[in-house]
């Protein structure tokens, strides 16, 4: 089975600038942004549906809705709601997801393996050894049912697990019977996807989200888990329908702690903040390095991810320039500050929100440098939503070694001197260059290798007039992006994409647009962001999949 | 039936203490004979075939890869970095001037780790996608079934676990998996992962070794009743869900009944099988623990095949474009940086032949693992192949010219081993188009045919 849908290319080239081979045709065939006046033709013009489309009356633009397998976290955090089992089974035990546009729950890319099955098969019987101990079938097994299936099980259904119960309970006693049935629920399709079942298949038919499919879109989008009892309560009312009750949901929503938990989730996949244990320091270059940094660098940016979105104004101007930088005592002595006991916040000289974390700076880095390639990309896939094109396959050319004495710059610098690797580089080292400030470990310098640090940098072929041009270090280059309408639209899409499990498509682009204005209009308000994804088409109208 | 319960946590959990090699419990049941698959696939002498393959990424140093040649195939000096095969060198065949075609940028999407990684075993060009390569250009998975899949499915014979994948560090790119990081598939972008912790996959293989065969009956038929009622699931939601949905569930649950009917298959039992020592609990995500982890994973493979618990397996070295440092041979570079040294830079490609070595000496230590048990007068390495695989030949040029392909062993005599051979710009697609025919499969194509043009020529005795 191919698990690619067919639009899945257009997507990618519609939705993101594409530099193709990097040769100096950039193409921005993105969506306009508010305000922008031209629309820039691409490859795919005659399938972009225009300005008039997405604000037109009353049409409905939205997706197929594939059955989405719940991701490891999804899994346990389900687990621990529906059974009173609080453990990360699922978590330590599953292959981990297929990614694909950067998030786990990528419906066209995380899919079970022969590994998967065999796993989920031990920990269901390890889960439900528990479960059944804390009482999962107290309130019956029809419940249990429609808890876990997210909404009421057919009389089928209960059957088939009364029939499991039934004969295991005489084979093998009652316990086993009430461990064996749970064991089965965990691995039936019915609680491992979210499907929203139609009776009758019309292909291509524009259906309504029902209550109860409402209540578990919401839930695992802003709690990466199932509906919690209010949400369970309004669906039986079917009351999950119109603006203003999913509105008010979601709003009660975010103020929960889960939705605290599921925005540090966001972080960690988007940014790749997993990638941190694996962060690597010579200490010969860097003194003060410890062994403990790695994971104390992930607890510092996500306490400061933490302190932009429930502490510091929850908008864009707090993630892009906040000074707040929390550090640890090993923190503490790496850049020579007052050593503490825990971690604590401190306003840090010369940061900026986000791209001056230290911890970001380090994993953007070599062990034993910085690395300006690294964090150029960075800006250029995570802030701006650019991909870069491949480079030509017949490209054969031996790297010149670089001085171990020059700065990093000027080793760096051959990148854009040499003709065949500039097509690429000038788009991502010009921006890296910006963070010469910091070296490998995320501490500010003025020196490095005896020369005075050059961090002057410039923004090419951003898509925005008002974002390109030279800027001095990333303080100013984060001030620049904190403005930016690219770097607006782009954490829209970032967030719409984990939200939906796919990369917006084609039928999203209203969608999506709708939400970009939205975040944009309230000044990049994350909380006005979220509740314009749960209002929007794609979350609460479906189309039904074609019978082939 | 006995009515006694199970309780499935002290199964699993019940090996915790043992630390001394378990006697079988079910060898008063005297020998079981290997399970009868297809002709090909069955040695002469009444053994399986076995495939192993073998990988280590970012490319090799050329000049230090290859064999100084003599006066014909046979007389070959093996060079710095196979210098640890010297034992073996009767039973390999190190092949020289293959081309990773089908890698081509021309025809799939991708940057050269990615298109290595996806193709070396399927001989496919990458699916569209977006996963982000080193140069930020985009790919999809694999586009095709993988040998090592392909052959599981035609010659497992019915083995408990259909193949087993073993990883050392072998997801660096956290947090999640992707094409840079599998090998092997087992359909179009349905990628088969790695396991990566001794522990576990030792629980995995043996905890059966040390329950009593009659709990382990209970413990079976509990397992194929809970199966049975999920595969039963499917007629609930067939007719309420589209086309796609369908095709994944399906897909789903055939997994699921392929495991049922794996449960009821047992190992083979013999002098040669044993469950090794349990290994202690393991951190695989660390540069400290990759030496360890390696031998064990290979014992515990080696094991694996004798007992006949599979017949398919492969070790992954850590996955394309990795930064990693090899601590315990003082290599304390970033790997991939390493690897673009240039050609003056010596003290680099001083550190890569080292690491290159190191993995020949870990390839070195399966092969005699392989060759220490006797099956009828040969040895399970003359009735196994295993292929040694690289997403790349060269890291600083990422070029897929010249791959560092070594095979060992014959499958039961059908390759004709102990040659250099030297091959003139030849399509590893026939590479793999010559080892499913030494199972026994007779097709003259695999993956994609317009890189294929039959059997490699000269491997056969």
């Amino acid at each position: 089975m191919d698990l690619r849908p067919p639009t899945f290319y257009l997507v990618l080239v519609g939705l993101a600038a594409v530099f193709s081979a990097c040769q100096g045709n950039v193409q921005v065939n993105d969506i306009p942004g508010p305000g922008e006046e031209e629309y820039v033709p691409g490859p795919i013009q005659d399938r972009m549906p225009t300005e008039d489309d997405c604000v037109g009356g009353d049409e409905i633009f939205t997706n197929d809705a594939p059955a989405r397998l719940l991701t490891r976290y999804e899994f346990d955090n389900s687990v621990r709601d529906l059974l009173g089992v609080d453990a990360s089974h699922a978590w330590e035990t599953l292959p981990s997801e297929n990614a694909a546009g950067g998030f786990e729950n990528n419906v066209d890319s995380h899919a079970v393996n022969p590994l998967y099955v065999r796993k989920l098969l031990d920990i269901s019987e390890l889960i439900a050894t528990d479960a059944v101990t804390a009482g999962a079938l107290d309130a019956g097994l029809g419940d249990l049912l429609y808890r876990a299936f997210r909404r009421s099980p057919t009389g089928e259904e209960l059957a088939a697990f009364e029939q499991l119960r039934t004969d295991a309970t005489a084979e093998w006693g009652a316990r086993r019977g009430d461990e064996m049935v749970v064991a089965a629920i965990l691995q039936s399709p019915q609680f491992l996807y979210r499907l929203e079942l139609v009776d009758r298949q019309v292909p291509n038919e524009i259906v309504k989200i029902n209550s109860f499919e409402i209540a578990s879109r919401l839930s695992y989008m802003l709690w990466s888990t199932m509906p919690d009892p209010q949400l369970f309560a309004a669906a039986e009312r079917d009351e999950l329908q119109t603006d203003e009750q999913v509105e008010a949901q979601v709003r009660r929503m975010l103020q929960d702690p889960r939705a605290a938990k599921t925005v540090g989730h966001f972080y960690r996949q988007w940014l790749h903040l997993d990638a941190l244990r694996d962060t690597v320091k010579d200490a010969a270059t860097f003194g003060g390095v410890t062994d403990q940094l790695a994971a104390d660098w992930r607890a510092s940016i996500d306490a400061f991810i933490h302190h932009v979105h429930f502490e510091a104004g929850g908008n864009l101007e707090a993630l892009m320039t906040s000074p707040t930088v929390y550090v640890t005592p090993d923190m503490a002595t790496l850049h020579q500050l007052d050593s503490g006991t825990a971690l604590r916040p401190t306003e840090m000289e010369n940061r900026a929100g986000l791209l001056t974390q230290p911890a970001l700076l380090a994993l953007l880095a070599y062990p034993n440098q910085g690395s300006p390639i690294h964090r150029g990309i960075f800006v250029r896939e995570k802030m701006l939503c650019q991909h870069l094109g491949a480079p030509p396959d017949d490209m054969m050319i031996d790297p010149p070694d670089p001085d171990p004495n020059a700065t990093t710059r000027e080793q760096f610098a051959e990148h854009t001197a040499n003709d065949a690797c500039a097509g690429c580089h000038r788009l991502i080292d010009p921006i890296g260059f910006g963070f010469e400030e910091y070296d490998g470990v995320g501490r500010y310098r003025t020196v490095e290798n005896g020369s005075a640090v050059d961090a002057s940098g410039e923004l090419i072929a951003t898509g925005d007039e008002a974002l390109d041009g030279t800027f001095d270090g990333a303080l100013e280059l984060s001030a620049r992006l904190a403005g930016s309408e690219v770097l607006s639209a782009c954490i829209a899409d970032q967030w719409m994409t984990f939200a939906m499990g796919h990369r917006p498509t084609m039928a999203d682009l209203c969608s999506t647009r709708r939400v970009r204005d939205r975040f944009a209009q309230s000044d990049g308000s994350f909380e006005e962001l979220l509740v314009a994804i749960a209002m929007s088409d794609a979350m609460r109208y479906r189309i039904v999949q074609g019978p082939e | 039936m006995s009515r006694r319960r199970i309780n499935r946590r002290m199964f699993l959990r019940g090996l915790g203490g043992a630390a001394i090699a378990l006697p079988l419990l079910s060898t008063g049941m005297g020998r079981r004979a290997f399970a009868q698959a297809t002709p090909g696939a069955m040695t002469a002498d009444g053994f399986p075939k076995r495939f192993i393959y073998f990988f280590h990424p970012n490319g090799t140093i050329q000049d230090a890869f290859w064999p100084t040649a003599g006066t014909n195939e046979r007389d070959f000096t093996l060079s710095r970095i196979l210098n640890p095969l010297q034992v073996h060198r009767e039973k390999l065949l190190v092949l020289e001037g293959i081309n990773l075609d089908s890698g081509g940028g021309q025809y799939g999407p991708g940057e050269p780790h990615q298109r290595g990684m996806g193709t070396v075993l399927t001989g496919r060009p990458l699916q569209q996608g977006a996963f982000v390569g080193g140069d930020g250009s985009l790919a999809g998975w694999g586009d095709g079934i993988s040998l090592d899949q392909h052959l599981a499915g035609e010659i497992g014979g019915g083995t408990p676990f259909k193949s087993l994948h073993l990883g050392v560090r072998a997801d660096t790119t956290a947090p999640t998996a992707e094409v840079r990081t599998r090998i092997s598939y087992s359909g179009p972008g349905q990628p088969i992962p790695p396991q990566n912790e001794p522990l576990t996959v030792f629980r995995d293989l043996f905890s059966d070794f040390s329950t009593e065969p009659t709990e382990l009956a209970v413990v079976r038929d509990q397992r194929k009743s809970i199966l049975d009622t999920v595969g039963g699931q499917l007629q609930h939601i067939n007719g309420k869900v589209g086309y796609d949905d369908r095709m994944r569930l399906e897909s789903h649950l055939a997994m699921v009944r392929d495991l049922e009917v794996r449960l009821e298959n047992e190992r083979v039992t013999g002098d040669a099988c044993y469950a090794p020592l349990e290994p202690d609990a393991l951190e695989p995500d660390s540069e400290d623990t990759m030496p360890l982890i390696s031998r064990l994973h290979i014992d515990m493979m080696v094991m694996a095949l004798a007992c006949d618990l599979t017949r398919v397996a492969s070790l992954q070295f850590s996955n394309a474009k990795n930064h990693i440092r090899f601590p315990w041979i003082e290599s304390l570079g970033d790997g991939h940086q390493l690897s673009h040294a240039g050609p003056t830079n010596t003290d680099a490609h001083e550190e890569w032949i080292a690491r290159d070595t190191w993995f020949a000496s870990e390839f070195a230590y399966l092969l005699t693992r392989l060759d220490s048990i006797q099956e009828g007068d040969g040895t399970m390495l003359d009735n196994t192949v295993v292929l040694w695989i690289n997403e790349l030949s060269q890291g600083n040029t990422h070029s897929h010219i010249n791959m560092p392909f070594v095979m060992a062993g014959s499958a039961g005599g059908y390759f004709d081993t102990g040659r250099y051979l030297q091959y003139d710009n030849a399509s590893h697609s026939d590479l793999l188009v010559s080892i499913q025919n030494a199972f026994g499969i007779e097709d003259q194509t695999f993956g994609d045919e317009r890189f294929v043009n039959g059997p490699l020529s000269g491997l056969t005795g």
